[in-house]
């Protein structure tokens, strides 16, 4: 008589992968396709496909902005029991249509994986300003060895209009050196918004070191990169010349709109590089198309 | 007294069986755990450009000296050529533990045989892994930026983000 409970649950009495109990391939599950969700980390489902059950294969599930498949998360987990199931454990990206995708590999070597389903999170929460240039720094990192060697290491000079000045090597005053790829992360406070043409720009000293530009709807990511190492020297007109500009736009990262901004040294040189003001050197950071 | 044993067993197992067969409230999978110790000591970085760039000769491998201390900002790792220099350096940052992120890039090329040549100007980051023999390591990393690759006679450059690395524990 104890024995009927015990038998009512499905998947114990079969073998994984058994013939007939799971699909050719994983079957996306939750969330649903189109799906508008209320949470930042919802719970991503697959069925196992036969073959690829638990004990059998791993899973790598895959979030990518859905328009320009740049990705966003990854992570890789042993199959589940008939299902597999996974949380990521930070908040997904804001401001983008994203989409999820699975792939199964199993000890064979064998490979499979599901179709691509969009889904969108919350809006993101913007703050309230008319002031278009970065409030805040977030997070700042430039290699020990380049901090060491650079003079202009004052993440704050990334805030506010642009305003760099003074003369070189050593008499500049106005931006933060990044060295060997590092970066500075803002707060703009308000939101930017892929409007027409450009959306943001950086205003970076000196010369022309090339910039990377990432996006992200909270301080701590996941971040999106906009654009690899773009040249940084455009004149700006009625400034003086060592005041330096690019400008990026939203829609080749697919992200309708953000608020947070890492940005990257792009030069990318071992230091010491020979100066004291080594890897790409950033002024301030402009919103071109806020969000109303 | 016979029954009331019956029924409390048979709620055991019907509760036992919901959490096994993930129906409404399915079990999380979770990634292996974080590997909290450093890199240091002889590895062998491993470049791979991303297919799309079609670059002769890959991968590229090039043996490196690494080392991982701490800094104001947290725990940072360098890697050079062996003997130190900045030839070649890896400038990453633990941003948590198990993760590191940074950037890969050479002074000028850096000789991958007696005829051919390296130049990188990349970011990557990825996840700490142990090694068979028991170190941390570092497998299939994401790498974004340019890789040129040199020969006496030629300069073949791609920018691409889908190359990968690895720092191989020697």
């Amino acid at each position: 008589m104890l024995v009927v409970p015990l038998g009512s649950c499905g998947d114990d009495n079969e073998s994984p992968g058994s013939p007939g109990s799971l699909p050719p391939q994983p079957v996306q599950v939750e969330p649903a396709a189109g799906a508008s969700l209320e949470t930042d980390r919802p719970l991503f489902t697959v069925q196992n496909a036969t073959g690829f059950d638990s004990g059998e294969a791993d899973y790598t599930f895959w979030i990518t902005v859905a328009s320009s498949e740049r990705e966003v998360e990854t992570v890789t987990v042993p199959a589940g029991r008939s299902t597999t199931s996974i949380q990521f454990p930070e908040p997904l990206l804001r401001g983008a249509t994203l989409a999820w995708t699975v792939t199964t590999a199993n000890a064979s070597g064998e490979e499979t994986a599901t179709g691509s389903r969009t889904f969108r999170l919350p809006p993101v929460e913007c703050g309230l300003s008319g002031d278009p240039y970065a409030k805040a720094v977030e997070d700042f990192w430039v290699p020990a060895v380049c901090l060491a060697n650079n003079i202009y290491n004052d993440p704050e000079e990334a805030l506010g209009p642009p305003d760099a000045g003074g003369q070189g090597p050593d008499m500049f005053f106005g931006f933060v050196s990044l060295g060997n790829g590092g970066w500075v992360t803002v707060d703009m406070e308000g939101c930017t918004i892929d409007g027409p043409g450009d959306d943001v720009r950086v205003f970076q000293a000196v010369s022309g070191e090339p910039v990377t530009l990432l996006a992200s709807s909270t301080p701590t990511g996941p971040w999106v990169v906009v654009e690899y190492r773009k040249p940084c020297g455009n004149r700006v007109p009625g400034m003086p010349p060592l005041r330096r500009q690019c400008t990026f736009d939203l829609l080749d990262a697919g992200i309708e709109e953000t608020r947070y901004f890492k940005v990257q040294d792009g030069e990318l040189f071992p230091c010491p590089g020979g100066t004291v003001s080594e890897g790409a050197d950033i002024d301030a950071v402009e919103i071109l198309n806020p969000k109303p | 007294m016979k029954r009331t044993l019956s029924l409390v067993v048979m709620m055991v197992a019907i509760a036992g069986c919901g959490s096994d067969s993930g129906g409404d409230s399915p079990t999380l999978s979770t990634p292996p755990p974080t590997v909290s110790l450093p890199l240091n000591g002889p590895y062998d970085l491993v470049i791979v450009p991303a297919a799309a760039c079609a670059l002769p000769a890959t991968p590229y491998v090039l043996q490196v000296d690494v080392t991982s201390f701490a800094t104001s900002a947290g725990t940072e790792l360098r890697a050079t050529l062996p003997g130190g220099g900045d030839a070649l350096t890896l400038d990453m940052l633990y941003p948590m533990t198990g993760r590191l992120q940074g950037a890969l890039s050479t002074r000028s090329e850096v000789p991958l045989t007696a005829m051919t040549y390296v130049r990188l100007r990349d970011t990557g980051s990825g996840i700490v892994s142990l090694s068979p023999g028991g170190r941390a390591e570092l497998l299939n990393g994401t790498m974004a930026g340019e890789v040129t690759f040199f020969t006496e006679l030629s300069a073949l450059a791609c920018m691409s983000a889908d190359h990968s690395w690895s720092l191989v524990a020697r």
